[in-house]
């Protein structure tokens, strides 16, 4: 059987769409677990910050370095399991681009709060999970629509809790912002 | 021209597979949901597939719970590859 242009060109186009849906998945599934520990993080930082504000500085100090660890760990995993079957280099690195991206992203807000104008905790902590949501929906303008919804979601939230709750901000912050990253994570997981 | 993987489901399901790493497992349920076909229509392309040496199927079982996964085997990217590019071919005399 011989095939035109026409049909070739349909074909390739179908291979094209179903290799994009396919590899969407995957990243999705690469970035899912980070997402769903960063959320559990902000879970139990903000929730522990509500419960023992003196604590403040040592609870999220313990909680970002095991999270930072927990990133390598987790970029480690997938760097070394996509070693074992042969992926090819640029493939293999993306586990650990993942995780640099994390320390990136780190860095600067430290070095932003040293620079910017003293800001009282709560101002600190809606920066600081604002950034976070902002960054979600830049990367899901090129990684995939449901990054975008999930950052979309987690902003309004933030910003919500922020202009909307006076007492136990921290607590919403916990519960609801951190819940969206651990829901949104196993939503990634999802086809 | 490779007929086996032309057929439109086959070519959704080799292109689908040759986006995964190498060696890379996907659930006969993922698969289906991908491509939006019936657990027949996708079972009976799968085995022609499979005949062809194009993918492996193994069945495991997780928690009792019976689970079916299929994985691109070497010769099906190969074949996958050189159909591809004969589709190129076509597009670019």
């Amino acid at each position: 059987m011989d095939i035109d242009k026409n049909e070739a060109a349909l074909a390739l186009a179908a291979i094209d769409a179903a290799g994009a849906r396919s590899a969407q998945m995957q990243r999705y599934r690469r970035f899912a677990p980070f997402l769903i520990l960063w959320g559990g993080i902000w879970l139990v930082a903000n929730s522990l910050t509500d419960l023992a504000p003196p604590q403040v500085n040592t609870i999220w100090m313990v909680l970002t370095v095991a999270g930072a660890a927990l990133s390598l760990w987790l970029g480690w995993r997938q760097h070394a399991a996509a070693a074992q079957v042969g992926e090819p280099r640029g493939r293999q690195n993306q586990g650990w681009r993942v995780t640099l991206c994390f320390a990136v992203t780190i860095a600067f807000q430290i070095a932003a709060l040293a620079v910017l104008p003293a800001a009282d905790g709560r101002q600190q902590d809606t920066f600081l999970s604002m950034f976070w949501t902002f960054l979600y929906m830049a990367v899901g303008a090129w990684a995939g629509w449901r990054l975008f919804v999930i950052g979309c979601v987690g902003t309004s939230l933030i910003l919500a809790g922020y202009f909307g709750i006076q007492s136990h901000y921290f607590l919403y912050m916990g519960c609801v912002s951190g819940g969206a990253l651990i829901t949104g994570g196993f939503w990634l997981r999802r086809l | 021209m490779n007929e086996l993987i032309h057929q439109p489901t086959r070519l959704h399901i080799m292109a689908t597979l040759n986006a995964l790493r190498t060696g890379a497992k996907l659930e006969f349920i993922e698969l289906r949901k991908l491509l939006n076909v019936t657990d027949g229509n996708l079972g009976m392309h799968l085995a022609t597939l499979e005949k062809a040496g194009y993918v492996e199927i193994e069945k495991v079982f997780v928690a009792k719970k019976p689970r079916t996964r299929i994985s691109l085997t070497r010769a099906g990217r190969r074949a996958f590859e050189a159909h591809v590019q004969y589709l190129r071919d076509i597009l670019h005399a």
